[in-house]
C-alpha cells in the first residue's frame, strides 16, 4: 500500500508540474498532464487486475487513495481561489449566513441555493469556530465530502460482493466519472450531497444483509441519510429516489423468500421528505428548474434559434470560434461511453443470471440501476453533453458496481482454466486489455468534463473559458462591487464578467444585452434596451475587443455564438465614453463600469 | 453499569476531547489551534457518539466503515443541528459550541447505558471487519516496516511539495499587478448628488506611492476647472478613500498615475453631468 500512495502521489505530482508549465505557457505541459493522468488510474487498476491476491486493507487503500488523489489534482489546479463560478454563488450564501446567523436568504446568483444550504451550514460553523476563510473551510468540506463518497461507494460494493478487488475496482471505476475530478469535488451542493445519497444506499444494503429490529434500524438510518440529502442538494434528491425505486423493482425479479418490502417504506419516506422541502421550503426549485425542462422537451433550443435567426446575419467565418472540443476528446468521450456499455450490459447479465441464488436483492437493484446509462446516453441526444456529463456522475454509481463484476470477476473466472492454451493467452492478456480499457475509460471521462478542454491546463485568462475566466481582475472588481455598490443593481455585461458580478458582487446581471455591446454607437434601441432591462451599470473588460471567445460566445444568449472569427472592435466599447450624462465609476485598466443612470432623462 | 467497557471508556474519551476541544475554542484566538480542535469537533466527534451510542460493541459497524459511518454522522448531525439553530437562536459561535458539546454528552450517555458488558458466549467486534469471502483475499496490516513507513514519508513528501509548486507557479505566473480606482455619487443612485466618493486600492503586489489628480468643474461654460493633486502611498491591498464634494451638475474627473511617472495615467474615473 505504501508503494502504491507513493505511486499515486507521484502521478499527481506529474499532474501539478504539468500545470506549473501550463502557467508558464510552456509546449510540453498538456504531455506530461496526460502522463501524469495516465498514471492516477493506470497503477491502482493494473495493482488491481494483475495481484493474484489483494488485501483487504489494500483494496480500502486503494478506495481512499483514488478520491484523495484526485483531489490534489483539483487543489493543484487552483490551490488558494475557488475557479468556478457556481463556488461564488455558495460563498454568498455562506457570507449571508456568517453575516446574520440565519439560513434562508436571497441568493443573486444561485436561487437555490440558501434553499438546500447543507454545504453551507458545515462550511460556517467551521468559520466560526476555526476562524478560516469561507474558501478555506470550503475547500476542507468538500475534500471531505469527496474522499467519503469513493469510500461508500466501496462499502456498498463489498456489501453486496464481499470481494475486496470488485469493490475498489469499483471505486476506481467510479472516480472515471467526467466530473468526479473536478464538478464533484467543487464548493456545490452536489459534493456534499453525494455521499449522503450512498450512505443512504449502504444503509439500504446493510438493511437487506439484516433480519428484524437490525433491519429497521438501518431502513431508519437510511430514511435519516436520505433527509439529509433532500436539504442539500435537489439532484442528488431525486437521483436517489431513482436508485429506491430499482430497489422495489429489483422485488419483482426475485423469489418471494428473497424480498424486502422495508425498501418501499424507505422510498415513500425519502419522497415525502424531498417533495415536502422542495414544495414546503426550497420554493424556487421548480422555477429554476423550468429552462432546463423547456430545453429536454426541445421548446426553449426552438425559441433560441429563432431569436438568433432573427438577430444575426453573420454567418460562420473561416476561422470562427466554436467552442467545440477538439476530435480526440469527442472520441475518446465516445469510447469511453461505449466501453461504460459494453460492460455494464456484461455485468448486467452476470448478476441477472445469478439472482435466483442467496440474497442478491442489492445486486440486482444496483443492476437494473446500471441500464439507467442508456438513458444517460438517450439524453445526450435531447439535451446535450453538459447535462449528459453531470447525469454520469449518478448513473455510475450503479455502473460502476456491474463494470467491475464484468472486469475483475471475469479475470478470475480466466485465471483458473488452463485448458487451451489460446484461452490461457487471452487470460494472461486479460489484466492488460483491462487496464487499459480503465484508463481509456478516464480518459473520455476527463475529456468529456470539467474543465472543459480549453480550460483543463491552469494559465493566463482566457475570454469565455469558465475557470480560465477568473482572474484577480474580476473577481476584485466583483469585491468592490460587494463592498461599495448597493445590492441588486441591473448589470450589462459578457456572461462571465456579468456572473462573477452576481456572485461575488450581488448584482443582478441582465440576459439578451448582446445588442447593446454589438452596436458601434449607442442608438436609440439601446437606450431602450437599458431602460426595458433596469440596467444601471455596463460592466466591461476591455479584453473583449483583444481576445476571442474561447467558448464560442462572450454574453448569455448570445445571437453570434460560434460565430466570432475576430474580437469585438474597441469602439463598441469606447461608445459609452461620448454618450451623455455616462460616468465612468470604476476603473482598473482592465475592467471598466459605466453608471447609466444620468443617461437616462427624467422624462 | 460502572463496569468500564471498551465502549465507556471510549465514550468517556469522546466526551473529554470534545470538551477539551470546546474549551480551547473559547479560551483562544489563535486560527491554527482553532483549527486544530475545529475540525475534529464537527466532522468526527459528534457522529463517533452517535456511532458508538447505536452500536456500542462494534457488530454492526467496525473498522473503517465505522470511521466513515462517523464522519457522514458528524456532518449529517451539523447540517440537521444548523436547521434547529436557525430556528431557535442563530448560527452563532457560541451555539454551535454549546450544541455540538450537547449532541456528544447526550449520545454518550447513551452509548454509556447500551455499552454494558456483553453476556457471556457474545464477543464484540474490532478492528478490521470480518469477511465472507475467500480467505485468499482476507488480511490486516499489523504493524508498518521502516520502508513502509519511508515510502509513505515519501509520499507525503511528493504531495507537499507539489502542492509548494502549485502554490508558487500559481502566485508568481498568474498575479495580475493592477490599481483600481473609483467614484461614486452619494447616495448612488442619485446622479445630482453634490457629494461623492473616491477611492483607490492597490494591488500592485508590492507598496507604491500615487499621483491623485481631482480635477472638479464645468458645470456651466463660465465655470474654471478646480485641480487638486495628492500624493498617496500604499501597501498592496490597501484602499485609500476621499470625499469630495462639487456644485449640482458639475462633472469631476479622477486619474490616478504612479509617483515615479506621472505623466502616464493608470486609470481613470469621472462623473458626467447628468441629462435633464
Amino acid at each position: 500500500l505504501p508503494e502504491l500512495a507513493l505511486a499515486m502521489a507521484c502521478g499527481a505530482a506529474i499532474v501539478a508540474v504539468a500545470f506549473a508549465g501550463s502557467r508558464s505557457s510552456t509546449s510540453w505541459a498538456k504531455n506530461l498532464y496526460w502522463v501524469g493522468q495516465v498514471t492516477i488510474y493506470a497503477i491502482p487498476a493494473a495493482f488491481l487486475l494483475f495481484r493474484r491476491s489483494i488485501l483487504k486493507v489494500e483494496a480500502i487503500g486503494i478506495a481512499l487513495l483514488m478520491p484523495i488523489t484526485s483531489y490534489l489534482v483539483l487543489l493543484y489546479y487552483s490551490p488558494t481561489q475557488f475557479r468556478f463560478l457556481d463556488e461564488f454563488g455558495h460563498v454568498q450564501t455562506a457570507q449571508a449566513i456568517l453575516s446574520t446567523h440565519h439560513l434562508f436568504h436571497v441568493n443573486t446568483y444561485l436561487v437555490p441555493s440558501p434553499q438546500f444550504p447543507g454545504l453551507e451550514i458545515v462550511t460556517t460553523a467551521i468559520v466560526d469556530v476555526t476562524h478560516l476563510s469561507i474558501t478555506g473551510a470550503g475547500l476542507i468540506v468538500a475534500g471531505v465530502a469527496h474522499v467519503l463518497a469513493g469510500l461508500c461507494l466501496y462499502f456498498i460494493v463489498a456489501e453486496v460482493t464481499g470481494k475486496p478487488r470488485i469493490s475498489a475496482l469499483a471505486a476506481v471505476i467510479f472516480a472515471t466519472s467526467p466530473h468526479y475530478q473536478f464538478f464533484d469535488s467543487y464548493f456545490i451542493y452536489e459534493t456534499i450531497a453525494i455521499p449522503f445519497l450512498l450512505l443512504a444506499i449502504l444503509a439500504v444494503v446493510k438493511m437487506f444483509k439484516a433480519e428484524g429490529r437490525v433491519a429497521n434500524a438501518w431502513g431508519v438510518v437510511a430514511i435519516a441519510c436520505g433527509a439529509v440529502t433532500a436539504v442539500s442538494h435537489h439532484v442528488t434528491s431525486y437521483m436517489l429516489l431513482g436508485l429506491l425505486f430499482a430497489f422495489c423493482v429489483a422485488q419483482l425479479f426475485l423469489p418471494r423468500p428473497q424480498r424486502d418490502w422495508r425498501v418501499l417504506a424507505i422510498l415513500v419516506a425519502t419522497a415525502a421528505m424531498v417533495a415536502g422541502w422542495d414544495l414546503k421550503v426550497a420554493t424556487d426549485t421548480i422555477a429554476y428548474f423550468k429552462p432546463e425542462f423547456e430545453i429536454v422537451l426541445g421548446h426553449h433550443t426552438a425559441a433560441r434559434s429563432a431569436l438568433i435567426g432573427a438577430r444575426s446575419s453573420a454567418t460562420p467565418g473561416k476561422h470562427a470560434v466554436s467552442g467545440n472540443p477538439p476530435l480526440f476528446d469527442t472520441t475518446m468521450e465516445y469510447v469511453s461511453i461505449l466501453l461504460l456499455m459494453v460492460l455494464t450490459v456484461i455485468g448486467f447479465r452476470q448478476v441477472w443470471a445469478t439472482r435466483r441464488t442467496g440474497r442478491q436483492i442489492a445486486a440486482v437493484g444496483l443492476a437494473l440501476a446500471s441500464l439507467g446509462i442508456f438513458a444517460v446516453v438517450g439524453a445526450r441526444g435531447v439535451a446535450g453533453p453538459l447535462l449528459a456529463a453531470r447525469s454520469l456522475t449518478f448513473a455510475l454509481i450503479p455502473v460502476s458496481f456491474v463494470c467491475a463484476l464484468a472486469l475483475g470477476d471475469r479475470l478470475r473466472q480466466g485465471s483458473g482454466s488452463s485448458e487451451h492454451t489460446r484461452k490461457r493467452r487471452w487470460v494472461q492478456r486479460t489484466p492488460v486489455i483491462a487496464t487499459v480499457i480503465v484508463v481509456a475509460i478516464a480518459i473520455g471521462g476527463i475529456t468529456g468534463g470539467y474543465p472543459n478542454f480549453y480550460s483543463r491546463m491552469p494559465g493566463p485568462f482566457l475570454m469565455g473559458a469558465w475557470e480560465r475566466s477568473v482572474d484577480s481582475h474580476n473577481v476584485d472588481a466583483a469585491t468592490w462591487a460587494a463592498e461599495r455598490m448597493s445590492p441588486n443593481n441591473g448589470v450589462a455585461s459578457d456572461f462571465f464578467t456579468g456572473q462573477i458580478m452576481d456572485a461575488v458582487g450581488h448584482q443582478s446581471s441582465r440576459r439578451n444585452i448582446a445588442d447593446l455591446f454589438l452596436s458601434l454607437e449607442y442608438t436609440n434601441s439601446d437606450r431602450a434596451l437599458v431602460r426595458h432591462q433596469h440596467v444601471a451599470y455596463v460592466v466591461i473588460d476591455r479584453r473583449i475587443t483583444k481576445l476571442l471567445p474561447t467558448g464560442g460566445f462572450y454574453f448569455a444568449d448570445d445571437p453570434g455564438k460560434g460565430l466570432y472569427s475576430t474580437p469585438l472592435p474597441a469602439v463598441a466599447i469606447d461608445k459609452f465614453e461620448t454618450v451623455p450624462g455616462v460616468s465612468r465609476v470604476f476603473d482598473d485598466g482592465t475592467i471598466v463600469i459605466y453608471a447609466l443612470k444620468g443617461s437616462v432623462s427624467k422624462s | 453499569m460502572t463496569e468500564l467497557t471498551r465502549p465507556r471508556r471510549t465514550v468517556l474519551g469522546l466526551v473529554v476531547i470534545t470538551a477539551g476541544c470546546a474549551v480551547v475554542a473559547v479560551l483562544t484566538a489563535n486560527s491554527v489551534i482553532d483549527t486544530i480542535v475545529g475540525l475534529p469537533f464537527f466532522l468526527y466527534l459528534p457522529g463517533a457518539a452517535l456511532v458508538w451510542a447505536v452500536d456500542p460493541h462494534g457488530r454492526r459497524v467496525s473498522g473503517w466503515q465505522r470511521l466513515v459511518w462517523s464522519i457522514g454522522a458528524s456532518i449529517g448531525l451539523v447540517i440537521l443541528g444548523g436547521l434547529a439553530l436557525n430556528l431557535i437562536g442563530g448560527l452563532t459561535r457560541p451555539h454551535w459550541l454549546v450544541l455540538v458539546a450537547a449532541v456528544v454528552v447526550v449520545l454518550a450517555v447513551v452509548a454509556w447505558v447500551r455499552g454494558s458488558p456483553l453476556p457471556s458466549g457474545e464477543a464484540a467486534v474490532s478492528g478490521f471487519e470480518p469477511s465472507s469471502e475467500a480467505s485468499a483475499e482476507e488480511g490486516r496490516i499489523r504493524s508498518i516496516s521502516v520502508r513502509q513507513g519511508a515510502l509513505l514519508v515519501g509520499a507525503l513528501a511528493v504531495v507537499a511539495g507539489s502542492l509548494v509548486l502549485s502554490l508558487h507557479s500559481g502566485a508568481v505566473t498568474s498575479r495580475e499587478h493592477f490599481v483600481q480606482a473609483w467614484i461614486l455619487p452619494q447616495p448612488q443612485a442619485n446622479p445630482w448628488s453634490t457629494t461623492a466618493q473616491t477611492g483607490i486600492t492597490n494591488h500592485e503586489g508590492a507598496s507604491r506611492t500615487f499621483v491623485v489628480l481631482e480635477a472638479v468643474g464645468k458645470a456651466t461654460a463660465t465655470q474654471q476647472v478646480v485641480v487638486t493633486q495628492q500624493v498617496v502611498a500604499l501597501g498592496d491591498g490597501q484602499t485609500w478613500v476621499h470625499k469630495l464634494t462639487r456644485k449640482p451638475g458639475q462633472t469631476v474627473r479622477v486619474t490616478v498615475a504612479l509617483s515615479s511617472r506621472p505623466d502616464q495615467v493608470l486609470v481613470s474615473v469621472n462623473l458626467a453631468r447628468p441629462v435633464s
